[in-house]
């Protein structure tokens, strides 16, 4: 293995970390990943019973 | 007469308003109350729904309903009279301001530092988002389509952190007919903010001031907001807000949201009534004298009665006396009263309608809308035709015309299509593809030279190159789909749509409105699923969910453009077109099947204000387009990516994590051959095939990725066109992806999401076979 590989193996390894880190922080601001329009719809009824109606 | 048999162009008086329960209750809301002046504009192009203009705006109304709305011929329609010119005489009351004196028991400040909450609150399509990105900044997509918002969305006033304003969707009154009304109503009520921000349509300003009229009773401190000021002037109207504050008693303030005209100063109000607690200074509107004063006495004397069940139960006073007296079922049972108290209160009611000569809730919605008339009578001037208005009415011969609004729309839909697949989306998406091969070809050579162990060198190029790079190449298509779709939103088109589609729609036992849920669905099936909530009736938001994954997705479009450029390249544009006209066929079938078993009844009813076309705001289309695109790439770099990653390394090793020198040996192939034989059937018997599918589900995309790293370039080599056919069909058909689940989910619960990924599978599977079985054949 090479210094090469080893940067590669690094580089590959952080990506995989920030997207999951970012995956994790979207789902507890309730936004979604679906790449559609719901990054902005909140997803959540902040206790307002809005769901239950 | 009734109202269906009156001719185009005749005004009219209505003189009884028939039907019964919350329907009637909505008819009343919007104004279509005994008395009021009406006048048909012109039938959909199959003979129902109508549009009619009655205060001032335009409403369509199916025949149906028309017919049990009694009317006699007038004179003249009241826009029609000419206007007469107002002049300021009040002085400037000073509500809401800093410096100017107030009534002390009308003022209780809030320590410094308390936060401040603001609900904004206001009729559909009057301006409120637009406002609501003004105060805090934010970028939210605003739509010409009665129902924009959906869901709540909070934010801090820019400059004021200490603050925090919800965008409520909007609603016709608190009247409890959609479910957004009743969130709208249960968050003043039960989150208490500190201060309502009314936004009031200055160019409709009738209707929009019946929801006012509640709000002030609701007794909590309150702004009111006359949006549009400037195209009100533009054409010739004026509102004398002096007068307009000393008759309201709330601070008025003079907006244009699209501007940014007047937004400081509402500002300063909001943040000033917030903190002082200032209510308002009226909560009553029925007058002594007005027919006997036989709704006076009858709300005085049930205020009196209910004032500590009221007070128990935290509804402010003047507003529970009004919803006792409708008939709100959920104010009641909220209230809590005796059978002795509900048997006086009902004897008070019958006695008011025998002097008032209307029913309960008639007489209600009659003394509201005469306060109402008597407030513009002072205060406002209103355009004798804006030029909004007339540019709509041109444009509406032709797009809403008997012969020419389904050609049209069947035009203006194949254009969209066209333009998104073949001239700008999918020029766009082959200098994308040359710009990524490129850049994988530079990587490659790179890799090669520095002597890159051959697994890094394979996970990096035939891994991540090939599986993120085919997806990412469809955003051009992804981004051009939606650019269309917003300007037909935004321009007021779609509204028309549900309009003219309305008779069509009730064959399959929907309403006109959820044609707007289908077509935003075309884009995505998650903002699709939440607009539903637009529908008053809970069977047609049910259907109408069920039946949206049946409009293909964009996320869906990379899959089909893969196949079709490997099997298909002659026909290209006819089965992409097919494929999306066999997902509406598919959801034609489904929904007469539904309509004879789950959910018969029948539709709900058509009432629904037509917006004035507008031209599409460019920042508006281009946030919306960048936030699209923002996403897309997001997904791309986070599930898409880890997805490639693991499907690669599953594929790569066996199951003692040794390198495998044949896929078949890989975990992949051993997981997926679970699943493999239920798929041979249908000519999917591939595990890679299947292994691509099962990630569909994450994210559609993934499709085509895992499909890019499990076959390299051979898939035209490997599958057959019957497979290929099979295969599109199935993606087109099968579950939607987790996103679409979590969010049926939410609306539906989860046995309905759990039955939907069942259902739709099922439905795949079937078509898939008889597709297979037909190609096959040829």
């Amino acid at each position: 293995m090479n210094t090469a590989d080893i940067l590669i193996i690094i580089a590959i390894i952080a990506a995989l970390v920030l997207a999951v880190l970012k995956i994790v922080k979207n789902k507890r601001q309730g936004k979604s990943s679906c790449g559609c329009d719901c990054s902005k719809c909140g997803k959540c009824d902040k206790g307002t019973g809005y769901l239950s109606h | 007469m009734t109202l269906k048999e009156l001719q185009i162009g005749s005004p009219a008086v209505i003189t009884n308003v028939g039907g019964e329960g919350a329907l009637r209750q909505h008819f009343l809301d919007m104004g279509v109350i005994p008395g009021a002046r009406v006048k048909i504009i012109k039938y959909a192009p199959m003979g129902d729904p109508m549009e009619l203009k009655i205060h001032g705006y335009q409403l369509t109304l199916r025949l149906d309903d028309a017919a049990k709305i009694d009317v006699t011929p007038a004179d003249e329609y009241e826009d029609d009279k000419p206007e007469p010119s107002r002049k300021s005489k009040k002085s400037h009351p000073g509500l809401g301001e800093t410096g100017k004196s107030h009534p002390e028991e009308n003022s209780k400040p809030l320590p410094d530092g308390t936060l401040l909450t603001f609900a904004l609150v206001g009729n559909q399509n009057c301006g409120k988002t637009t406002l609501f990105n003004q105060l805090t900044g934010s970028n939210q997509h605003v739509g010409n389509f009665p129902g924009v918002t959906v869901d709540r969305k909070d934010g801090a006033i820019k400059g004021h952190p200490d603050t925090l304003v919800t965008d409520l969707p909007g609603i016709y009154s608190m009247s409890p007919y959609s479910s957004e009304e009743i969130v709208s109503r249960n968050f003043v009520l039960n989150d208490k903010p500190r201060a309502v921000i009314n936004i009031v349509d200055a160019t409709n300003i009738e209707r929009n001031l019946y929801l006012t009229m509640q709000l002030l009773e609701m007794d909590v401190p309150m702004v009111v907001a006359i949006n549009m000021m400037d195209e009100l002037t533009a054409n010739g109207g004026t509102i004398d807000i002096n007068e307009m504050e000393e008759l309201l008693g709330v601070p008025v303030v003079p907006i244009s949201a699209a501007k940014n005209q007047g937004i400081h100063e509402l500002i300063e109000h909001a943040i000033h009534v917030a903190h002082y607690q200032e209510r308002p200074l009226r909560h009553d509107f029925c007058e002594e004298n007005d027919h006997g004063g036989a709704v006076h006495r009858s709300l005085h004397g049930i205020r009196h009665l209910i004032e500590d069940h009221a007070r128990e139960a935290g509804i402010p006073l003047h507003f529970a006396a009004s919803k006792l007296v409708e008939g709100d079922e959920l104010i009641i049972s909220q209230l809590a009263l005796d059978d002795n108290e509900k048997e006086m209160i009902e004897h008070i009611v019958l006695q008011m309608e025998t002097e008032r000569g209307l029913d309960r809730s008639a007489s209600i919605a009659d003394m509201r809308y005469s306060f109402i008339h008597k407030v513009t009578g002072l205060c406002v001037k209103k355009p004798r035709k804006s030029k909004e208005s007339i540019r709509s009415a041109k444009i509406d011969r032709i797009l809403t015309g008997k012969w020419t609004a389904i050609p049209l729309f069947v035009l203006i839909m194949g254009l969209v299509f066209y333009l998104t697949f073949d001239v700008i989306g999918g020029t766009l998406q082959g200098l994308l593809e040359n710009l990524i091969g490129t850049l994988s070809d530079i990587t490659d050579k790179a890799l090669t030279s520095g002597g890159v162990n051959p697994v890094l060198h394979g996970l990096i190029i035939d891994g991540i190159f090939a599986g993120l790079g085919s997806v990412l190449s469809f955003l051009p298509i992804i981004v051009t789909l939606f650019l269309f779709l917003s300007l037909l939103e935004d321009s007021g088109y779609i509204a028309r749509v549900a309009f003219f589609m309305d008779k069509l729609l009730r064959k399959i036992g929907l309403s006109g409105r959820s044609i707007v849920p289908m077509l935003i669905g075309f884009g995505c099936t998650v903002p699709a699923v939440m607009s539903t909530r637009t529908l008053p009736s809970e069977r047609d938001r049910k259907m109408t969910i069920l039946l949206t994954p049946f409009m293909s997705c964009t996320a869906k479009l990379p899959i089909y453009a893969f196949f079709v450029d490997a099997f298909f390249p002659k026909n290209k544009a006819l089965i992409m077109v097919g494929l999306y006209f066999l997902g509406i066929l598919t959801g034609i079938i489904v929904a007469f099947l539904f309509r004879g078993t789950i959910f018969k009844g029948e539709a709900v009813p058509f009432v629904m204000e037509l917006p004035n076309y507008r031209l599409p705001g460019v920042k508006n289309v281009a946030l919306l387009l960048w936030e699209k695109a923002k996403d897309f790439l997001q997904k791309a770099f986070t599930i898409i990516l880890i997805a490639t990653v693991v499907i690669w390394l599953l594929q790569s090793f066996d199951t003692r994590f040794d390198l495998v020198s044949d896929q078949q040996d890989s975990m992949l192939a051993i997981i997926a051959g679970w699943i493999t034989p239920v798929m041979k059937p249908i000519g999917l018997g591939d595990w890679r095939i299947v292994t691509s599918l099962i990630s569909g589900v994450m994210a559609k995309e993934s499709v085509v990725s895992t499909l890019e790293i499990l076959f390299g370039q051979e898939v035209s080599l490997v599958m057959s066109k019957a497979c290929a056919a099979s295969l599109l069909v199935f993606s087109l058909l099968y579950t939607p992806c987790v996103a679409a689940i979590a969010s049926i989910r939410r609306e539906l619960g989860r046995k309905w999401a759990a039955l939907v990924v069942l259902w739709q599978c099922t439905i795949a599977w079937i078509a898939a076979l008889i597709v297979f079985q037909i190609a096959s054949l040829i």
